[in-house]
């Protein structure tokens, strides 16, 4: 939902005004009885056939598929999702909302067609008559509109008008999302149908994710990895469409081709897992094969540090619960990483020496002199520093001295103001810490009032970067050059760093992201001129974890995180003693 | 030049032949028979080629297929026959064939990629997305380079829109000389009716001179060749091509273009240099097509290799960037102001300061908070903006009117909006005494002694 908000100002607008004042369609709930195939009436051979290897898939989705109902707000979410990358999409809405009468699913006779096609013609240009079925289509399919859907492809087959592939391959999605069990046959027909109109098997990145997001229900899964293959031609497979295959190659008990796309979804794109779908199938085929396997899906979670939706977490409490006997409970955690259910601690995030000494050594290579020493500051500051900070290093507290005077500060920026609130912050941390403390920041605060920055330098030393150099790289610096007990105090969060550090590097850039949650002090909040709060590092790791009585994993709660962000909510599984 | 493979010669490939223009060739794929029972309006199935201005313009319909007599729908009734399976689709008559454009040069690999972004572009057609109609080579190999759907999907947006502005632009055009051709035909006919009548007005009796557009171009020429022999330099510095993408690259181009037009039609024009260009980098190939003549003795653009210090004292050169620390307070007539090229929408860094640290140069940035109250946007101004600005200072030495001219209005507060001494600083006008001569009209004391300095040397010319 965020990141749809976030990707232009202008459909937000649209998207905001476009409320949800009309009641969702009851259909998309209820197993909607579409009107019922007859198309093997003619062969009943053939018939009885399609059906034995229909039941037989349908048995193996009933054993493992997620279900393909979504709750309201979810489905909310993924329509305005869908909707925000439809173009023109209000216009074509309008339309849809006149041919359904309002947000009701509904069987369009032919006729009401035929006119809402002339009035189109009417008013519109060339660029969208030619895109009027291909975007009615793919909206419907948006708004889960099965039968409108299918009045429209029936629609084209009594006009006798072509069916285009954007047509064809809106409607192979949609019957993905169908629920009544004929949905393999009109997914499979439509596809045959796009196969015949590119028979040498070329398809863009859109139209193979349509097909994926059908075909993946189907016998015909397996298609699916072919298609995938398709879309690294021109570009590579979303997250969304590796989750569709993941879940069709765990409903048909593939488990090792589900494992493969894992670890492919994992090295496309790093930390952002696969969709709930997938998670549930994955889970649900654990689940069959007992506790071994689930050990294993939690191992891979907590290797590629994915975290699980709460649809699968509350499977899984209750299959602990049911099926393992053990008592399970969602908890969150103490900032030291005791479990509030079981008072157990978590374990620490912990940085090897050799990781820190190659993070050491890479970083002024790459951050501070980067591609141009110049960018940042100059060869003889640095020099400056540098000796500096051999003369006077290890610290224990490196703090950012601009970042910290200016915290809440927002209106107020006269000099004495900015000077008193840095020296209250320092002397907060010295009574609390007792240690010595870096201060950084630039020439113009010699500028402050000089009462406040003498006892300033009295309780820590100082020092002052050119008004035209970046401070941050320097604070980071003297916190690696001063070892593991060194902390800093800063509310950046160093992301451009983080990314210069190792372009190519990921493991450096986990680890420096490892350094940096068990080594960053925030404020939280400074009183007056008496006090401060601060937010401690990070005491525990955020991976699922087990010990031999108890198993911890966090899971999203649906709740909006940053990017920095992990998220606070823990399942808690712990074993019953026999003495219980 | 036909090449030693018999290849199926279509429309496509005669038109090339017949236009001496690099054959691309046209191949059917799968071409079965085409029996087409209905096809969509914009569906004609033969594509059509044109040369437009030396460039070869592959039509919209580049990707075509014939319409199949079979469906599939919803319901199958009863008289339908079963569906096909996919094996006997191709053995029957309903086969479609796509017709893909090839270019000689690609791989087979490549070839088949972009026979699939030829895909991509038919289906994002059929959704709605805005495409243009026309897609020629040249923009071809610039889609082939793009690696994400989205950057495609925002270069073919691009295109759409440029096409669409050319449409409306003739659309405009033809409609105003309708209504020119309406109104010389009454004053024709006014004048058939009384012809004794003398009549005042512009092509008309009138006692304006009719200056031409050659006339004015000669003026300031001469203004540039004056400028190009005494004049004071501003230089381009384009020496930041890795650093922008090839968007930002034709941008700086463009940008210059535009200087070079505002310093042409300045009274007092400066002496304009490009500086460390390389022929071969995108910006310049892009100032190249933007300015056909540069180069020529009849674009008086200066542009080297070479780097302004290896022309240029040192002492005198002054980088503007918007970074740096010190205050251009004063419009400087002897020094020589750096303006760099470089047009950073994307990744803003602190570039072109860098470079001034590095090469020791003094570095200047606009009085900008000293006479405007910022209100939104970023303190960079793009490469015309600082032309007309330093244009201006040259001219009249007045910070306030030249910021307000050539800054786009809604990056500052208007002065009339602010008050002096306001409690609240956002309503606070900027304070008076921090400007230079408390910033008043005219031209100052040092302007006056340029010009009789120049006058000098120009008398001491003609004695000798």
């Amino acid at each position: 939902m965020r990141h749809i908000f976030l990707r232009s100002s202008q459909h937000r607008v649209i998207l905001e005004s476009f409320s949800f004042r009309d009641p969702l369609p009851a259909s998309i709930f209820s197993a909607t009885s579409l009107s019922s195939s007859s198309s093997w009436r003619s062969n009943p051979q053939q018939r009885d056939i399609s059906n034995i290897a229909r039941e037989r898939t349908h048995n193996l989705i009933i054993r493992h598929a997620p279900d393909v109902k979504i709750s309201p707000a979810k489905l909310r979410g993924s329509i305005l999702e869908e909707l925000s990358a439809t173009p023109n999409f209000s216009k074509w809405h309008t339309i849809l909302t006149g041919l359904c009468r309002g947000a009701e699913d509904r069987y369009v006779p032919a006729d009401e067609w035929e006119t809402a096609v002339q009035e189109s013609r009417k008013k519109d240009n060339h660029k969208d008559r030619q895109a009027f079925f291909g975007s009615l289509m793919s909206l419907a399919c948006s708004f889960r509109f099965h039968q409108c859907g299918a009045s429209l492809l029936d629609f084209l087959h009594s006009s006798k008008t072509f069916v285009n592939v954007s047509v064809a391959s809106n409607y192979v999605k949609l019957c993905g999302r169908l629920e009544t069990p004929d949905f393999e046959e009109k997914i499979l027909a439509a596809y045959a149908h796009v196969k015949r109109i590119s028979p040498a098997d070329i398809y863009d990145m859109g139209t193979a994710e349509n097909l994926i997001a059908g075909l993946y229900r189907t016998s015909r899964w397996e298609e699916c990895l072919k298609l995938l293959d398709i879309i690294e031609f021109t570009g590579r497979p979303s997250p969304t469409a590796l989750s569709y295959v993941i879940t069709g190659a765990f409903a048909h008990d593939h488990p090792s081709t589900a494992l493969r796309l894992l670890k492919q979804l994992s090295t496309l794109h790093g930390t952002f897992g696969p969709a709930e779908m997938a998670f549930t199938a994955w889970f649900a085929y654990a689940k069959s094969k007992g506790l071994p396997t689930v050990m294993e899906m939690l191992t891979f979670t907590r290797d590629y540090e994915w975290f699980i939706p709460l649809e699968v977490a509350r499977d899984l409490k209750a299959w602990f619960e049911k099926e393992q006997g053990w008592m399970a409970k969602f908890t969150t955690l103490s900032p030291r990483g005791e479990c509030a259910a079981c008072s157990e601690y978590m374990k620490p995030i912990t940085i090897t020496r050799d990781e820190f000494e190659k993070l050491r050594e890479n970083f002024v290579k790459s951050v501070i002199e980067g591609t141009d020493v110049f960018l940042h500051t100059n060869p003889a500051e640095l020099k400056r520093y540098r000796d500096f900070v051999e003369k006077n290093a290890p610290f224990d507290l490196v703090v950012d001295g601009l970042n910290v005077a200016y915290f809440q500060n927002s209106s107020n920026h006269d000099g004495r103001s900015l000077a008193r609130q840095l020296l209250t912050v320092t002397e907060h941390l010295l009574h609390v810490r007792g240690k010595r403390i870096l201060i950084l920041g630039r020439m113009h605060m010699k500028r402050w009032p000089k009462s406040e920055m003498s006892r300033l330098s009295s309780l820590a030393s100082l020092f002052f970067a050119e008004n035209m150099s970046q401070d941050d790289p320097f604070i980071l610096y003297a916190a690696l050059y001063s070892g593991l007990g060194c902390n800093f105090l800063s509310g950046d969060l160093m992301r451009d760093h983080r990314f210069k550090l190792a372009v190519k590097d990921v493991e450096l850039r986990k680890t420096f992201l490892k350094w940096q949650r068990t080594h960053q002090m925030q404020l939280f909040k400074v009183y007056g001129d008496h006090s401060a709060s601060l937010k401690a590092p990070m005491k525990y790791s955020t991976v699922t974890q087990w010990t031999e009585s108890s198993i911890h994993v966090p899971y999203l709660s649906g709740l909006p995180l940053g990017l920095h962000e992990l998220p606070p909510s823990w399942l808690c599984l712990t074993k019953k003693l026999p003495n219980n | 030049m036909l090449s030693p493979k018999p290849f199926k010669i279509c429309h496509q490939t005669c038109l090339a032949l017949w236009r001496k223009v690099p054959i691309q060739r046209c191949v059917h794929v799968a071409a079965a028979a085409r029996n087409s029972a209905f096809s969509l309006p914009g569906h004609s199935s033969q594509s059509r080629q044109s040369n437009e201005g030396g460039r070869v313009i592959f039509r919209r319909s580049l990707l075509v297929w014939s319409s199949s007599p079979r469906f599939f729908s919803s319901e199958h009734s009863s008289a339908d026959p079963p569906l096909p399976s996919p094996t006997s689709a191709s053995s029957e008559q309903s086969g479609e064939s796509m017709t893909f454009l090839k270019f000689d040069d690609l791989s087979e690999e490549e070839q088949k990629r972009f026979q699939m972004l030829q895909f991509e572009l038919e289906i994002l057609r059929q959704s709605g997305h805005p495409v243009p109609s026309k897609i020629t080579e040249k923009e071809w190999r610039k889609v082939m380079a793009l690696s994400s759907r989205f950057s495609r999907l925002k270069f073919f947006r691009f295109l759409f829109m440029n096409e669409m502005s050319d449409i409306n632009l003739k659309k405009k055009k033809a409609q105003a000389s309708i209504l020119r051709q309406a109104h010389c035909d009454q004053i024709k006919a006014e004048i058939s009716e009384n012809p004794e009548i003398m009549r005042y007005g512009l092509s008309f009796n009138t006692m304006f001179p009719y200056i031409r557009d050659t006339d004015m171009l000669k003026t300031y020429n001469i203004r540039l060749a004056y400028a190009r022999t005494l004049g004071q330099p501003i230089i381009f510095d384009v020496d930041y091509d890795n650093w922008m993408s090839q968007r930002e690259q034709t941008n700086t181009a463009t940008q210059i273009r535009d200087s070079y037009a505002l310093n042409k039609e300045s009274r007092d024009p400066f002496w304009l240099q490009i500086c460390n260009c390389r022929m071969e980098n995108e910006t310049m190939k892009a100032l190249k097509s933007a300015l056909p003549n540069m180069g020529e003795p009849s674009c008086l653009i200066e542009y080297t290799t070479k780097s302004y210090l290896d022309i240029f004292p040192r002492s005198q050169l002054v980088y503007l960037t918007y970074n740096a620390e010190a205050t251009l307070d004063r419009f400087n007539h002897d020094d020589i102001y750096i303006i760099g090229g470089l047009v950073d929408k994307t990744n803003p860094k602190p570039l072109s300061m860098a470079k001034a640290k590095r090469e020791g140069l003094r570095m200047a940035k606009l009085p900008l908070d000293t006479y405007l109250r910022w209100a939104v946007g970023g303190k960079n101004l793009t490469l015309n903006q600082m032309m007309g600005i330093m244009l201006d200072m040259k001219q009249h030495g007045d910070w306030e009117q030249a910021f307000l001219k050539h800054i786009p209005k809604r990056k500052y507060l208007q002065p009339e909006d602010l008050i002096p001494n306001h409690p609240n600083p956002y309503h606070r006008r900027p304070s008076a005494t921090m400007r230079v001569d408390g910033g008043r009209i005219g031209r100052p004391q040092e302007y006056q002694n340029h010009k009789r300095r120049q006058r000098g040397v120009l008398e001491t010319l003609l004695s000798k």
